[in-house]
């Protein structure tokens, strides 16, 4: 029964845990863990204590490994529909004194309940709960669709948040006009009150919290140390974007595009036009980018610097090494674990990924000793 | 049988002008206020592109849910002719109507309200993609074989 017993564990050893040696580097990848709901994001509270929202509107924590049993409590209810659900999960550059914890998620509006919106609120965890949750953003207008959220936050160094706000795919048109949310990048303080820096503050008619515009479908979206914000997008068929973000800026969406609609039309004849910038990468067939890591780690010292990109279709990672804002090459990685939502480095150096769908899994990417 | 496949055909390329015409006009419209610089070779090439990229090149084929709409629609207008005294032409027009009725108002409902036809998210547009299903269903019910004796034609 022992042999039995080694046997199995040899077997799920094998099965779990692959190494792969390349010209460049070896790693082994291993599951952490699986049976997560549909996994959006990670945020890491300690090297042994994980953050995983599922985006049926649990927050699950991670320690030492193993999956708690017991969400969150305290989390907000959210819509879990289409495309919707809880979302980003981001620690505050404090948490370590505030224990403030930012979570993104889709809800339906209270009053007009076959409406809903993109929400961020704020919270304080305590133990297992979140405690004096606040809400800080809420996109407007409502919207009827649940698709293209967006929902991916950072911190910049000056405290600021950046949020990501999706096109609500119906709406596309709106993410060239200022008086709403669609397609955009905004920027609150983390208490949610508007920066006195924003770029649109004092233009009539615009929303203050509006950073960065013309944007479709932003689930990608980090900083580098010297400031530079990256951000990626989903396009409709083909077209997915890797932008430099500035503030005050025009991405183009939906007025130009290297993308067509899904139905096989024509969005817009356009991809270049004064006014409007262009992607340092874009995509055509679709990648469908939905998450996004800058590797800092040492773990993998010859992917420092790198953009690592998680690909939902056909299912992988890409590896984008940049020269400034630049990108100058691209490595298909980590293609045998199906669809990938999100990529997150650990403390440790190690990358995290986290596998799309009903079975979710995080599986850790390390170095080979 | 060879004629009225060749007018279901014809049929559903006068519901596909429509869809694809309402689509690529309203993206026009827009980038033109949006200062895009519209000219009329790509009013044409766009309208050209749409019909074609509508029918075979999407991520679905809007003219497979365009023919199996029709189809269904125009298989209860037969069955109806022969229960009901109405005329031809207005009842499969009612059906092409409802055919795109559905494609338009009904579809989205199963994908989270996401008008995958562009040119049918707007009350307008849904509209005109409707009439042309009954300009369709029209065409048919006047071109078509007459199947039953005491039809109204």
């Amino acid at each position: 029964m022992k042999s039995l017993n080694l046997g199995s564990f040899l077997i799920g050893l094998f099965l779990h845990s692959t190494l792969i040696f390349s010209n460049e580097v070896a790693y082994k990848t291993e599951v952490v863990v699986e049976g997560l709901d549909n996994p959006w994001s990670i945020a890491f509270v300690s090297e042994n204590q994980w953050l995983v929202t599922e985006r049926s509107g649990d927050l699950r924590t991670v320690k030492d490994g193993i999956l708690q049993s017991d969400p969150v409590a305290g989390v907000p209810e959210v819509l879990f529909a289409g495309q919707g659900g809880l979302s980003e999960v981001l620690l505050h550059p404090k948490f370590s004194e505030n224990r403030l914890v930012y979570l993104s998620f889709s809800e339906s509006d209270s009053v007009e309940t076959k409406l809903n919106r993109l929400t961020v609120v704020r919270g304080r965890l305590e133990g297992n709960s979140l405690v004096d949750i606040k809400t800080i953003f809420g996109s407007h207008p409502l919207r009827k669709t649940a698709a293209h959220y967006g929902a991916r936050m950072k911190f910049m160094a000056d405290g600021t948040l950046l949020i990501t706000s999706g096109d609500g795919f119906n709406y596309r048109e709106k993410a060239q006009s200022l008086d709403n949310h669609f397609g955009k990048i905004v920027r609150v303080n983390d208490d949610g009150s508007i920066p006195a820096d924003n770029p649109f503050l004092n233009t009539p008619g615009a929303l203050p919290e509006i950073w960065s515009y013309g944007h479709r479908n932003l689930q990608g979206l980090v900083i580098a140390d010297d400031g530079t914000v990256f951000e990626h997008e989903h396009g409709p068929k083909g077209g997915d974007e890797l932008n430099v973000v500035e503030p005050g800026k025009n991405y183009g969406w939906p007025a130009i595009t290297y993308g067509v609609d899904y139905s096989g039309a024509i969005i817009s004849p356009f991809t270049d036009q004064p006014g409007m910038e262009q992607p340092i990468q874009y995509w055509v067939p679709s990648i469908a980018p939905s998450g996004m890591t800058l590797y800092r780690g040492d773990m993998f010292p010859m992917w420092k610097g790198d953009l690592f990109i998680a690909a939902l279709v056909p299912g992988d990672v890409r590896r984008i090494e940049l020269d400034g804002e630049k990108a100058i090459n691209e490595t298909i990685m980590f293609n045998e674990f199906g669809r990938i939502r999100d990529v997150a480095s650990a403390p440790d150096g190690s990358l995290i990924l986290a596998t799309d769908g009903a079975n979710g899994k995080l599986i850790r990417v390390s170095a080979v000793k | 049988m060879l004629r009225t496949t060749v007018v279901f055909l014809m049929a559903t390329l006068i519901a596909m002008f429509f869809v694809a015409a309402q689509t690529s006009l309203s993206n026009l419209w827009w980038l033109s206020s949006v200062d895009m610089p519209i000219t009329g070779s790509i009013i044409i090439s766009m309208l050209l592109r749409d019909l074609i990229g509508m029918s075979v090149a999407g991520a679905f084929p809007i003219i497979a849910v365009v023919v199996a709409g029709l189809a269904i629609a125009f298989f209860v207008a037969h069955i109806l002719l022969k229960i009901i005294s109405i005329e031809r032409k207005i009842i499969y027009a009612l059906a092409g109507g409802a055919a795109l009725f559905a494609i338009v108002v009904l579809m989205p409902l199963a994908f989270y309200n996401l008008d995958l036809i562009a040119g049918a998210r707007t009350l307008l547009g849904k509209g005109i993609l409707i009439t042309g299903g009954m300009i369709a269903g029209y065409y048919f019910g006047a071109k078509s074989k007459k199947v039953v004796a005491n039809e109204k034609s």
